[in-house]
């Protein structure tokens, strides 16, 4: 570093380590390790430069140049052209250092007031030199939010901080000029657009995005999911004026539009997962402000009144909720919808489409739908009808094998805790849980006995299910002649016909032979008299073949395993159902 | 009848008075009649003394009757129709009587003994003893005397030298000792008779003949008479001579006897001529080269010989036929017992020591099979060795299958040359030497065939090193074919390489057989080790040979199953460990497989590209062919085996978690099911995963790919398998091209050729239909007692309708005939299974068990509560109680005997003070009145005297 030492005795790296020190002593300990990772880059560019690029360090060198002059004197005003003519250069390390050192030019320029236009009738000459100043900052903003959507990792990241700041110092000057309190959210809503609507969008850009402004000031938060509500509306057009470089015939336009929404909202998720802060009710709360409000103004502006950022909060994940989606962001959208949006919503019952659409879908969607589903039920007093035929229809053949079983059993258990339900329905359910318990890994089949168990308990008049005495109905006291073929109708939808209370637990029988020997065990308790109150569903959730494998191949051997009475001979033993199909 | 009078007479009367009337009524009192002395002279008198024992009885009548407080009357409990009891009214007083005379005769009796000290006493046999009857007494005084006079009859005993000094006096013979008299013999000495003319000398006439015995003055040594100790001493001197001459007619047995043995030598060349040269040798030359030399020696030894000759020995009979035959059987009955017991979850511990009985036995039983194989095999390889090997080698390496060639040619082909390598690093660290964090932790990318330069691929490459050195050793050279008799144990696979590396698979095998006879576990201590060493080296090399690209023969992998599970036995802990760590191997590479499925099935169907790496991972060859071993090696039907248990958990997550995409898999899977219905062919315990993966690949050679409704059934399956399964659907345009379906092969398993299988022609979708259709068969008849059957296999029968619906519609003409007839037969067993299982399927019963009783909150009522009795519903607290009441009892008795005797000795005490008191009273008043007379006299004689003198003055 020593040896880059500017003519005017500036050292060409002391505005980085300027940033860096300012960057790394302002902010969180979390975006701190940004700024190494910048100053990461930086030094390992710095010494490529050194190496290969003697013109890199040249041109840098000018910049600093041309910077001292534009900084020193306002006749100098035109070397911001030969700044902006490296910066849109080739060279990517030049073009860095230039926009770093445009940032600080304007930031001063800012703060002189140069840009705000005039219609200064006096002076045209300043007039004219504030308009140009003000093009040139247009110019300059667009170059960073290019920047954003084409660079790479760094630059993506330097890029936004820049522009963000430039909002910042803009805004200030609104702010000041006005009197009342101003967001330039024209600027914002493009560098928002730029961020989000981009299939290039680093892990790291979005996460300096929500962490360093959004988590932290109230105003870019608030704004932030204005403008996401409002880039998602329908009659939003992102074509207007010429944001998008590559939009020329409506075809492309039509399927670059499809695309850029996946893109979007699978950003947007991004950012909004990992927004971890929402004003509560106090307005005291709201005192970070990246543009900071005016004192003494009457009407208070909407970025300090929580209800405000409620509602933009709200419309935000509506309108994202809106969408075509993956998958992957539908099913990661319901596992926290209940837990981090719902409470915050101004209306939560807005959310009833959505999820009980979810919760037709089927599948795991409809499983994951069902958390919060429970939450409009029981918090927002929703009335869904059926549900319980629907609760039904969710035990499908892949319940037992999906992921999200644990949690599915865990609100089951809350669904069916009432005591007054009817018997032909638990005994529907326990029936169909038997049923699937029959196909389903050892990890399913123990959530399902305590399930099963449970739920006899609870309902003795269940009992019947695997304790019928001939001659004797449960349901009518009749008398009645069981015959050996089962009445349950699987294919039944309705919990009322499938006639589950007149079967018998048959696969629990069945399970009580599983060659797991765990499961065979538990299933035991069937035929036991039922003494104990309850099982802790909780202790059976988690289990899987991994833990099983775990639990079994850590035993300690006590003594030698036993050894079959006769010894093989062959590999396939004669009449071994291998040697039917299989030739050595 | 008196008390009943007196009650009656009067109630209000005072006690005297009521005595006095009974006293009258009964004639007692009342004026008496005059008994004049006349009347006593005529003996009235004796009437009156009959009267007396009468008057008696009804004075005691008349004094019960008054005082009814004396009688005691015993409350009846129970009272029993024509029981006569004999203490229903008990007399106190006449208990308290006789309690007192008792206590005079004990406590009194003792009490009058206290201080005495002397003392006769009788011993007289019986004399004291009350039980014996007087006929027995004499008896037993009788045979004490008998025995007495026994005793004392061994004075005449002349055996008995032993006489003890004073005891016993010796029999005399004119007043001297016999034993004295004996002495004659030698005085007169012996020499004398023999070698004289037979005329007696003087001297010995006079000593010997009638008339001698005198005690001879003349002699001057002998002419006095001998003192005691001089006899003793001789007899003595005369014992020891015995004694010596006792031991001479020994020796001269011993002598006898010898040469007798000596003779027997000869006989028992004979004996031994026939068979036995080497035990000959030193008996032949101990015949030959004199007896003077070492005889004793070679005796000895041959002795020895004859001992530990196991044929000299009486043998146990041998078994009949019948008698092997049970035994075997009940072998296998309780083997099965225990197997059952463990089946059903039951520890065999209980019967501990029989089942140690059976181990042992079992490990008997396999050594002595082992025993027989291998003196057969001895047998077998002593003369063809040379020849016969030289022959399969060459047949063997001109079909290309023995190792060496099979991995020359891997080494050509890169990609198997790779497996195979990998499949042997994996073996080394079954060893378990490497670490397996470690290796855990690298290999979880799933590139791990592909990319060699991820981290822990050090080790990998050295076991690359070591393998490929291994097979640069193994060339087979046509010369050194020979093999050598004697090895040394191989402790690791390493070193079972290096032993094998140059032979043939056949030699390979001959070299067991030789290792095993070498090392046989009878032969020392140290085998048992080097045993378990081989049957490990034996299961990883078993894993090798599977990994085979042109497969192994069957002969040649059947034979070193049969090795192993022979020599499980011998140290079946460290096998099982070892099983386990295989399994547990296995289980890594399994989940390593399902992970890299999922990203494999991800990016393929991101990219819709098929790439090799695919069909690289999934289960080995080498990992079902041990599982398969375990299997049959172990008791898989245990309801908890340390081994197997493990792995059946691993093969179901394979099975339900797997993406099956090539045919490789697929079969492997296939195999793997079969497997699972190996374990479960005794238990038929319920596999949910087995029939999951069964029927979804069933369904897969019909069922649209992408139709998810399609499947119907109720095993789940992923979007990705569905998918995957579209190289299985039978269509329409391919062509089937043999007629009939070949079975799957082991290749499939082990090469990844077939990994193309998009292209693949219709045939090997067949085999795997086929095989589908015969496991199901298997698995019906595995499942059909259970209670859950219908609801199992229902959806299997909509799906072969399914399959028989769309099947020949395709392809009528194409479709194998043995498919059909195969789906026919399954449909009409699967049907018929179905009505049966519906016909005997009743209603569960599974709470029939003895119904509890409610708890109840009323207090328990006794109709008839009494204090004595205890209501204790605690059955041992009742116990205690009544203990600690009788012990309460027999402490009060016990106290009021003690008081009693106690008041009993007071009142002796006190008797006896006033006796003496008494006679002291009486003694002192005689005397006072002795000295009173005397005084009297003297005061009479003085009143006299002074009478007299004043009569004189006077």
């Amino acid at each position: 570093m020593a040896s880059g030492v500017g003519y005017r005795g500036t050292n060409r790296c002391f505005p980085f380590w300027e940033d860096f020190q300012q960057c790394y002593f302002s902010s969180t300990q979390k975006t701190r390790s940004d700024c190494v990772n910048a100053k990461e880059d930086y030094l390992e560019k710095h010494s490529s430069i050194k190496d290969d690029k003697g013109s890199a360090t040249k041109l840098t060198e000018s910049v600093r140049r041309w910077e001292a002059s534009v900084l020193s004197s306002q006749q100098n005003l035109n070397d911001i052209v030969e700044i902006f003519g490296v910066a849109k250069g080739i060279n990517d390390e030049a073009a860095f250092v230039a926009i770093g050192s445009l940032g600080r030019i304007y930031t001063a320029l800012w703060a002189k007031g140069l840009i705000t236009r005039h219609k200064d009738r006096e002076n045209p000459a300043s007039s004219k030199v504030s308009d140009w100043l003000r093009d040139n900052y247009n110019q300059y903003t667009d170059l960073l939010r290019t920047m954003i959507r084409n660079g790479e990792a760094a630059m993506q990241v330097a890029a936004l901080k820049l522009s963000l700041q430039m909002l910042g110092k803009e805004g200030q000057n609104m702010t000041q000029l006005s009197g009342a309190y101003e967001f330039p959210n024209e600027g914002y809503l493009a560098t928002l657009e730029c961020v989000l609507d981009n299939s290039k969008a680093s892990e790291h850009l979005l996460r300096t995005l929500a962490d360093s402004y959004l988590n932290s000031y109230d105003d870019l938060r608030m704004y932030f999911y204005r403008d996401v509500a409002k880039i998602l509306s329908p009659d939003y057009d992102p074509f207007k004026g010429s944001r998008r470089n590559g939009a020329s015939s409506s075809a492309s336009r039509a399927s670059a539009l499809l695309e850029g929404t996946e893109v979007f909202v699978q950003n947007a998720f991004t950012v909004m997962n990992m927004v971890r802060v929402m004003p509560k009710a106090e307005v005291a709360q709201l005192d970070s402000m990246w543009v900071s409000v005016p004192e003494g103004q009457k009407a208070e502006p909407a970025v300090l009144i929580p209800a405000d950022h409620k509602k933009a909060f709200s419309e935000a994940w509506l309108a994202l909720m809106r969408q075509p989606m993956t998958a992957d962001v539908y099913k990661q959208i319901l596992m926290i919808l209940h837990k981090r949006i719902m409470p915050h919503m101004v209306d939560a019952k807005s959310l009833m489409d959505f999820l009980s659409n979810s919760y037709d879908a089927g599948g795991s969607v409809s499983l994951l739908a069902l958390n919060g589903l429970f939450t409009l039920i029981t918090d927002y007093n929703l009335n869904y009808p059926q549900f319980y035929e629907k609760l039904y229809a969710l035990f499908d053949r892949n319940l037992f094998h999906v992921k999200y079983r644990a949690r599915f059993f865990r609100l089951f258990d809350v669904f069916l805790g009432s005591s007054h339900l009817p018997a032909y329905l638990v005994a529907a359910f326990i029936k169909r849980i038997a049923r699937l318990a029959l196909s389903a890994p050892p990890s399913g089949a123990v959530i399902a006995i305590p399930v099963v168990y449970n739920l006899l308990k609870a309902h003795p008049r269940c009992m019947a299910l695997i304790h019928r005495m001939p001659g004797y109905d449960d349901e009518t006291g009749e008398e009645t002649v069981i015959e050996g073929e089962d009445p349950y109708l699987a294919d039944e939808p309705d919990l009322a016909k499938c006639m589950a209370i007149h079967s018998s637990l048959w696969e629990m029988e069945t399970l009580q032979n599983h060659y797991y020997p765990n499961i065979a065990t538990l299933a035991k308790i069937f035929s036991e008299p039922f003494h104990k109150p309850k099982f802790m569903l909780e202790d059976f959730l988690d289990h899987t073949y991994a833990t099983f494998f775990e639990s079994d191949s850590s035993r300690k051997l006590k003594k030698a395993p036993a050894l079959a009475v006769q010894t093989p001979t062959t590999l396939l033993r004669a009449g071994d159902a291998i040697g039917e199909f299989l030739v050595l | 009848m008196a008390k009943q009078s007196g009650n009656a007479k009067g109630e209000n009367k005072s006690a005297l008075k009521k005595l006095r009337s009974a006293l009258s009524s009964a004639g007692l009192t009342g004026p008496k009649s005059q008994i004049t002395k006349r009347d006593k002279k005529r003996g009235v008198h004796k009437a009156n003394n009959i009267k007396t024992s009468e008057r008696r009885h009804k004075l005691r009548a008349i004094q019960t009757a008054l005082n009814p407080f004396e009688m005691k009357v015993n409350r009846k409990k129970l009272d029993v129709l024509g029981l006569k009891r004999k203490d229903d009214t008990v007399n106190v007083a006449v208990a308290r009587q006789r309690a007192v005379e008792k206590r005079k005769t004990t406590i009194g009796e003792e009490r009058r003994n206290r201080s005495r000290l002397g003392g006769m006493v009788d011993r007289r046999i019986g004399e004291n003893d009350p039980t014996m009857d007087p006929e027995e007494k004499m008896l037993q005084r009788f045979t004490a005397e008998r025995q007495k006079r026994a005793r004392n009859s061994t004075m005449f005993n002349l055996d008995d030298n032993s006489d003890i000094e004073g005891e016993i006096t010796s029999l005399t013979h004119f007043g001297q000792s016999i034993n004295d008299m004996k002495d004659f013999d030698f005085n007169g000495s012996g020499d004398e008779f023999e070698e004289g003319n037979g005329a007696i000398s003087k001297q010995d006439v006079a000593a010997v003949h009638f008339g001698g015995f005198e005690p001879q003055a003349a002699d001057g040594s002998s002419e006095r008479k001998k003192t005691k100790a001089e006899v003793m001493q001789e007899i003595i001197t005369k014992s020891k001579m015995h004694k010596h001459e006792r031991q001479m007619a020994k020796e001269q047995d011993e002598d006898i006897r010898r040469e007798l043995d000596d003779d027997f030598e000869s006989v028992r060349a004979l004996l031994f001529a026939d068979n036995d040269n080497t035990a000959d040798k030193p008996m032949m030359k101990a015949a030959a080269g004199g007896r003077q030399e070492g005889v004793d020696r070679s005796y000895d030894t041959v002795m020895r010989e004859l001992v530990f000759e196991k044929r000299a020995r009486p043998q146990d009979r041998l078994k009949t036929e019948e008698e092997a035959a049970r035994e075997e059987k009940d072998r296998l009955e309780r083997a099965e017992r225990h197997r059952k017991r463990r089946m059903d979850g039951l520890d065999s511990d209980t019967e501990v020591d029989s089942d140690d009985d059976d181990d042992n036995e079992l490990k008997g039983y396999k050594t002595a099979n082992k025993r027989r194989a291998v003196a057969d095999d001895l047998g077998d390889d002593f003369a063809p060795a040379g020849s016969d090997d030289d022959d399969v080698d060459h047949t063997l390496s001109a079909k290309g299958l023995s190792l060496g060639a099979g991995l020359a040619a891997d080494q050509s082909s890169d990609e198997d040359e790779e497996e195979d390598d990998d499949d042997n690093s994996d073996e080394e660290e079954d060893d378990g030497d490497s670490d397996q964090e470690e290796d855990a932790g690298s290999s979880d990318d799933e590139e791990d065939n592909d990319s060699e330069l991820s981290g822990g691929e050090a080790e990998r490459e050295e076991f690359k090193q070591k393998i490929s050195k291994a097979t640069a050793v193994k060339k087979p050279t046509a010369n050194s074919n020979e093999i050598p008799f004697t090895f040394s144990a191989p402790a690791d696979y390493e070193a079972w390489l290096e032993i094998v590396s140059e032979y043939s698979l056949e030699q390979q095998l001959v070299v067991i057989r030789r290792l095993r006879t070498l090392y046989h576990i009878r032969l020392s201590p140290q085998n048992k080790e080097k045993l378990s060493n081989l049957c490990i080296i034996l299961a990883e090399h078993l894993a090798v040979l599977a990994e085979q690209d042109p497969p192994v023969p069957a002969a040649v992998v059947d034979e070193i199953v049969k090795h192993i599970g022979e020599l499980a036995a011998i140290d079946a802990e460290r096998f099982g460990e070892f099983c386990r760590q295989a399994v547990v191997d296995c289980h890594r590479r399994v989940t390593q497989a399902i992970r890299a499925s999922a990203s494999d099935m991800a990016a393929q169907s991101a990219m819709q590209r098929h790439g090799p790496s695919a069909s690289d991972h999934g289960v080995r060859a080498s990992d079902i062919a041990l599982m398969r071993v375990f299997v049959s090696v172990f008791s898989s039907s245990d309801r908890y085996h340390t081994v197997i248990t493990p792995m059946l958990v691993s093969i179901c997550q394979y099975l339900s978690q797997y993406t099956f995409t090539t045919m490789k898999d697929i079969a492997g899977g296939l195999v793997l099911t079969g497997l699972l219905h190996e374990t479960q062919r005794l238990s038929r315990r319920l596999v949910p995963e087995a029939l999951n993966f069964l029927f979804a690949t069933l369904a897969a050679s019909v069922c649209s790919t992408d139709d998810a409704s399609d499947w119907d059934g109720q095993f789940p399956l992923s979007r990705r398998q569905r998918q995957a399964y579209q190289i299985l659907r039978i269509t329409v345009a391919e062509k089937c091209h043999s007629r009939s379906v070949e079975p799957i092969r082991w290749s499939w398993l082990v090469s990844s050729e077939n990994s193309g299988a998009r292209s693949l022609t219709a045939d090997p979708k067949y085999s795997v239909l086929r095989a589908c259709l015969l496991l199901s068969r298997r698995f019906i008849g595995c499942y059909f007692s259970q209670s859950a059957f219908i609801e199992c296999f229902m959806p299997l029968k909509c799906l072969l309708a399914k399959i028989s619906e769309r099947l020949p519609k395709f392809k009528l003409q194409q479709a194998p005939a043995e498919i059909s007839l195969l789906l026919d037969d399954l449909r009409k067993y699967l049907d018929e299974q179905l009505e049966q299982a519906e016909a005997s399927r009743a209603p569960l019963k599974m709470q029939y068990h003895k119904p509890l009783a409610i708890d109840t909150a009323a207090p328990k009522f006794e109709s008839s509560y009494s204090l004595d009795v205890h209501y204790d519903p605690d059955r041992s607290r009742n116990e205690t109680t009544k203990l600690r009441r009788q012990v309460n009892r027999e402490k009060r008795g016990a106290v009021r005997e003690l008081r009693r005797d106690a008041q009993f000795i007071a009142g002796e005490r006190l008797r006896e003070q006033r006796e003496k008191d008494k006679s002291y009273s009486d003694k002192m008043k005689k005397a006072w009145g002795v000295l009173e007379n005397d005084q009297s006299q003297l005061k009479k004689l003085d009143r006299m005297r002074i009478r007299e003198q004043k009569g004189k003055i006077e």
